[in-house]
């Protein structure tokens, strides 16, 4: 009831076509145009294009259409001088079937009856045709596309690998996908999200690989969404997760289409946005957020290696600062005497406790890493001088920080960096902080008492019902093939267990390349 | 059930395992080694082992007669509704009493070992604080946790011994039986209490996705924990020998401080300490779930998430009333707990699968 309820008042909400909404358009040329005008008034970038079709009787008619949306090549060629050369009516006299099917040389052209339609989509960028005497009319994509070209993507870039990245435009990343799966299987449902923005959304998936209780349940979840606009996919992200409270987002993002269709053949569902170059993958767990698009790429023996490295720098990230905290307030015995002696000299200028200590360095760290993003690119160059002396070297040679803080910081900042997934290493940015102070207030004992709640924690989680720590917990062995190492590809020869159950054989099995017998021989089994 | 999850064999294996080594793999060696000497080995494998298989056999069989439901719930089905309602009562304040004993060992031993100057009420405040988040969690969190926990708990122990291995001095594990069996049997009285606690089945056994194979999990844990403390105990004899090992608190703690090789791996206690709160942590969320479902189940609520908030609270309370201090603490578990335990693990469910097995009461089947 409650939905019902806010549904009509965002309706009230959009424009004053309300009453409009469910009717007809009418026959007369005069009318439509009125009401058109009187929708879209004011608005400026509305052209009206006044014509008649035939030269014996002509017919009075019009198009209209938004000016910026408009390839103005396309639109004179393909569809003015077509309507133009129309020399007569055929007997029957005109209607709009008539039209599209002899005289538009155009891709997309549909016949709409409907206000509700017809004003969708001209604000969405297509031109209308009115004709006199007929309640239907002929809605044209004459289309200019304004996004930019595909480019490499900067969020996710890999050094080896695939170099194309999302755009902007939703049919081009469509395209994209398409490119890497030739299938009929990769089904692709439109959804619009937003009564004002009418944002399309397109749900990709892979048939026979993905659950169907999965399709049915994000679909059900986007459908659920009643919302003025979208312009962010972070907002679709807090509509669509499992647990909203938790620190952790259980929805990954990527920029590229080679992750995305890895993701597609694992049973994972995708969600493709217009307007913006990041697209959304369902569901996700923790150990899918720290491989990395490269690890395909690359031989498994340097992947397996870059991703142990990789997990050691996420639990850096974390606790790193913390334990620094710990040892240097509460456990000075747990470090060697000799590494003790030389971060107590280290110290010994500084007028704060660790904590302060901590603090003060990862907030400035924190502070410049927001700055060097939102900078224009041509103050990058000062922001890493202020960094790396005033802050780093300065402060050492003052006496605020010790030494040792500034290797413990720039570590952990690194490692930070480290982390594929940038939700993740958001999350873990904060709880860095919480971890902090937990090991200023009581020390090792803290952090172990933090870390066991946060455990607890990432088990509950899920995302759109697979729990968040899998396959690690609860553990599918056959699943740990692809977490902390990863296998040859020829022993990969399952899909996950959690996502794709009901279509599990990857590839055939026994794929082990062998060298040809010495024999001379095709390569025999001994 | 209030507890909608549902386990499989080898975490409800797991959970009852911890639910027992969490601590017991740390205490429990000085205790059977001042009784036993050289002779623990025995004392654990057939002692201990023999009552393990009992008490276990006795929760099993009890639970497999109501398998939807825990102890609690069937109990007035089985004695009468208002000697049921008390004694199940008294049930959920044993097992908030036995809570309040692990939490007390769990803090004395950080309290000592680590921060001496944080008064043990701090300490038993943030540790059932974890627990109880654990516990409000559920079954499935708690089971899935303690699956990564145990990986890591098994890697650890494993990893002291094979560093303490070289100063293992075979010597110490001789004589055998020098004073006859008697020792080997007194010593069995301590480990067995532990052991014992794979009676939490009758508070777990509801969870099991697949009821047939309940007895792999419950006599599995006697099995893996027998091996467990067997080679934990005999370790502690090897390194220090009886006597010593017999004076000492934490004897595992001071083999892993023991350990330096090379001068690159040494100090690794702290290996002991990070396993031990999340051990202790992870033993009380289990204690803690099955306290509040068994609180809540007797007052009949239908939802356990207020009652296991109680049973914190009541824990924390009983932890300073009861084992306010180390000697407290030692004097019970060392003389009551034994017997103790043995009446709570093995008469108190013996009796009642007795009373069901004569009255002919079984609770309904799944299907």
């Amino acid at each position: 009831m409650r939905k019902i309820l806010r549904k009509t008042e965002i309706m009230k909400m959009d424009l004053n076509n309300y009453e409009l909404e469910n009717e007809s358009i009418t026959s007369s040329l005069e009318e439509n145009r009125a009401i058109i005008d009187k929708m879209f008034n004011p608005c400026d970038d509305m052209q009206f294009r006044e014509f008649v079709i035939g030269h014996e009787h002509p017919v009075p008619a019009f198009i209209v259409f938004l000016d910026p949306a408009l390839n103005y090549d396309v639109f004179q060629r393909d569809v003015m001088e077509a309507l133009l050369s129309i020399k007569d009516s055929p007997p029957e006299g005109i209607s709009n079937k008539w039209l599209i099917q002899e005289k538009l040389p155009m891709g997309k052209v549909l016949e709409a009856q409907r206000w509700a339609e017809v004003i969708n989509k001209i604000s969405s960028g297509m031109a209308g045709l009115f004709v006199e005497g007929l309640n239907s009319m002929v809605l044209i994509s004459v289309f200019e596309n304004n996004s930019r070209t595909i480019s490499e993507p900067s969020s996710e870039t890999v050094t080896r690998g695939a170099q194309d990245g999302f755009t902007e435009d939703i049919r081009r990343n469509t395209a994209l996908l398409r490119k890497r799966l030739h299938t009929p299987r990769l089904a692709i449902k439109q959804m619009e999200v937003g009564d004002i923005t009418r944002t399309r959304i397109n749900l990709v998936y892979l048939k026979g690989i993905i659950e169907e209780d999965l399709v049915t349940e994000i679909e059900e979840r986007i459908n659920n969404i009643k919302i003025d606009g979208i312009v962010a996919d972070g907002q679709l992200e807090e509509f669509l997760r499992d647990s909203p409270w938790s620190i952790i987002s259980t929805v990954d993002s990527t920029e590229r289409p080679d992750v995305l269709a890895a993701a597609l053949l694992e049973g994972r569902a995708g969600i493709i946005f217009d307007n913006t170059p990041f697209s959304l993958i369902v569901p996700v767990n923790l150990t899918s957020l720290i491989q990395s698009p490269e690890d395909y790429y690359d031989n498994y023996w340097f992947s397996s290696f870059i991703r142990l490295l990789r997990w050691s720098a996420f639990l850096t990230s974390l606790l790193a600062p913390a334990l620094y905290i710990a040892v240097t307030t509460y456990h000075q015995e747990l470090l060697p005497t000799q590494l003790l002696l030389s971060i107590i000299i280290s110290r010994e200028k500084v007028p704060f406790p660790g904590l302060v200590e901590a603090l003060l360095m990862e907030m400035s760290f924190e502070i410049l890493r927001e700055a060097g993003v939102r900078l224009p690119r041509s103050f990058g160059q000062t922001i890493s001088i202020v960094g790396a002396i005033v802050i780093g070297q300065a402060a050492v040679s003052a006496g605020l920080v010790s030494p040792a803080m500034v290797v413990v910081v720039s570590l952990t900042a690194i490692s930070s960096f480290s982390t594929p997934s940038l939700s993740l290493a958001n999350s873990v940015r904060i709880m860095r902080f919480i971890f902090m102070l937990a090991a200023a207030s009581l020390g090792l004992f803290g952090i172990m008492v933090l870390f066991s709640i946060l455990m607890f924690h990432l088990c509950s989680i899920r995302s759109f019902g697979i729990p968040y720590l899998s396959p690690l917990a609860p553990v599918s062995f056959s699943d740990l093939k692809d977490t902390f190492i990863r296998v040859p590809a020829w022993m990969m020869d399952k899909r996950p267990r959690q996502m794709a159950s009901n279509n599990l054989q990857r590839q055939a099995s026994g794929q082990k390349p062998e060298p040809p017998s010495p024999a001379g021989g095709k390569g025999e089994k001994q | 059930m209030l507890d909608k999850g549902r386990i499989d064999s080898i975490q409800l294996l797991l959970i009852l395992l911890m639910a027992e080594l969490g601590t017991s793999l740390f205490t429990v060696p000085s205790r059977v080694i001042a009784a036993a000497g050289p002779d623990s080995w025995i004392s654990i494998v057939v002692v201990s082992g023999v009552y393990g298989l009992i008490v276990a056999w006795v929760a099993l069989t009890l639970s497999q007669r109501f398998p939807t439901q825990v102890f609690t719930e069937y109990l007035p089905d089985i004695i009468g509704r208002i000697p049921g309602k008390i004694l199940a009562g008294i049930f959920a304040v044993v097992l908030m009493h036995i809570t309040s004993g692990v939490l007390s060992e769990g803090s004395a031993f950080i309290h000592i070992a680590f921060l001496r100057e944080t008064p043990p009420l701090l300490l038993n405040i943030i540790l059932i604080g974890a627990a109880f988040y654990g516990a409000f969690l559920g079954i499935e969190v708690i089971a899935r946790h303690n699956l990564l926990l145990f990986a890591f708990f098994s890697v650890a122990t494993l990893a002291v011994i094979l560093l303490v291995l070289p100063d293992i001095n075979t010597e110490n594990f001789l004589p055998i039986l020098e004073h006859g069996y008697k020792p080997a049997l007194l010593g069995g009285k301590d480990s067995s209490a532990w052991r014992g606690e794979v009676f939490l089945l009758i508070m777990f056994y509801p969870y099991l996705k697949l009821k047939q194979e309940a007895s792999k999990a419950a006599y599995g844990k006697v099995i893996v924990a027998v091996i467990y403390s067997t080679i934990i105990t005999m370790t502690v004899i090897g390194v220090f020998g009886s006597v010593v090992a017999s004076t000492q608190l934490y004897p595992v703690y001071r083999i892993a401080r023991y350990i330096s090789i090379g001068q690159i791996i040494e100090r690794i206690d702290i290996l002991i300490v990070i396993i031990w709160v999340a051990g202790v942590i992870m033993k009380l969320a289990i204690f803690l779930h099955a306290a509040g479902i068994a609180a809540a189940t007797t007052m009949g609520v239908n939802n356990y998430r207020w009652p296991l908030l109680g049973a914190a609270v009541i824990t924390t309370v009983m932890a300073l009333t009861f084992f306010g201090n180390q000697a407290q603490s030692d004097y019970f578990f060392s003389n009551i707990w034994p017997l103790y335990a043995f009446s709570i693990e093995l008469v108190f469910p013996g009796i009642i699968l007795l009373l069901a097995f004569l009255l002919k009461k079984k609770g309904v089947s799944e299907q």
